[in-house]
């Protein structure tokens, strides 16, 4: 059964048109996967809607790593 | 042809929790006429392709453009007969959204970010009044996303997703 990092990890692959095997916590989303400041925020967007949850906005400013967002969707989801 | 698109209302905001609009006296900004717009939005003539501007009570921002036939653009598009230029609509169609964005605007510049998923289905004439209707669908920082659509007379010509980011006007303190 997929885990929500899975999940996650696969809307993040897609969105940032990237392979699954790249999307690793360590990972930068700017600087190591090719996201700019809009993919951020469209990404926010998707797993907002994909996971139905709304994250607040103190929680998303500090978002650099797949691992950051990885934090957010399961603190959100539990 | 797609005529009576109607904007999708959904929201990712729950009710309550639009960060940016919330703060908005809806009354405020009720028949805006150009000079008042101008208090918000940095364009200016020629680039100033919004008349008039209402916010309904769904923060849903519904302005108008008078082509009056005069206008730069339509110089040489096309000689014999002029058409908006789309990437012109699209303008139109952003101002309007800018505005959706009110107080965040004072003292900020709006840049493109992004233009996506635009159709364009009629051509807009002199004579024409293009009439918007915009929709802020997501914020975070100071990145915006909206929907739009543009008609003319109920029929629709131009809609899509567009997005914005806000950055600090430095022009007078240079």
């Amino acid at each position: 059964m997929a885990t929500i990092q899975d999940k996650a990890r696969a809307f993040i692959a897609t969105k940032l048109n990237v392979n699954e095997s790249e999307v690793t916590p360590e990972k930068r989303l700017i600087n190591d996967l090719g996201a700019d400041s809009l993919d951020v925020v469209e990404l926010l967007m998707i797993l907002e809607r994909e996971f139905n949850v709304k994250i607040s906005e103190n929680d998303t400013a500090n978002v650099k790593t797949v691992g950051d967002l990885f934090q957010l969707i399961e603190k959100y989801t539990k | 042809m797609e005529v009576g698109f109607v904007l999708k209302k959904s929201t990712p905001f729950p009710e309550g929790e639009t960060p940016t609009i919330k703060r908005f006296n809806i009354q405020q900004f009720n028949n805006m006429n150009r000079d008042e717009i101008k208090q918000y939005l940095p364009h200016r003539e020629p680039m100033l392709l919004v008349d008039e501007m209402n916010l309904d009570e769904n923060h849903v921002c519904h302005s108008k453009y008078h082509v009056t036939g005069e206008e730069f653009f339509l110089q040489g598009h096309f000689p014999g007969e002029p058409v908006v230029p789309g990437v012109i609509l699209c303008e139109i169609m952003a101002q309007s959204c800018a505005l959706l964005m009110k107080d965040d605007l004072i003292g900020k510049l709006t840049f493109y970010t992004g233009i996506d998923k635009v159709r364009f289905k009629n051509s807009v004439k002199p004579g024409d009044t293009a009439e918007v209707e915009a929709t802020l669908t997501y914020h975070r920082a100071n990145i915006y996303i909206c929907s739009a659509v543009l008609s003319v007379g109920g029929k629709m010509c131009v809609k899509g997703e567009l997005s914005f980011a806000l950055l600090p006007d430095t022009r007078n303190k240079q």
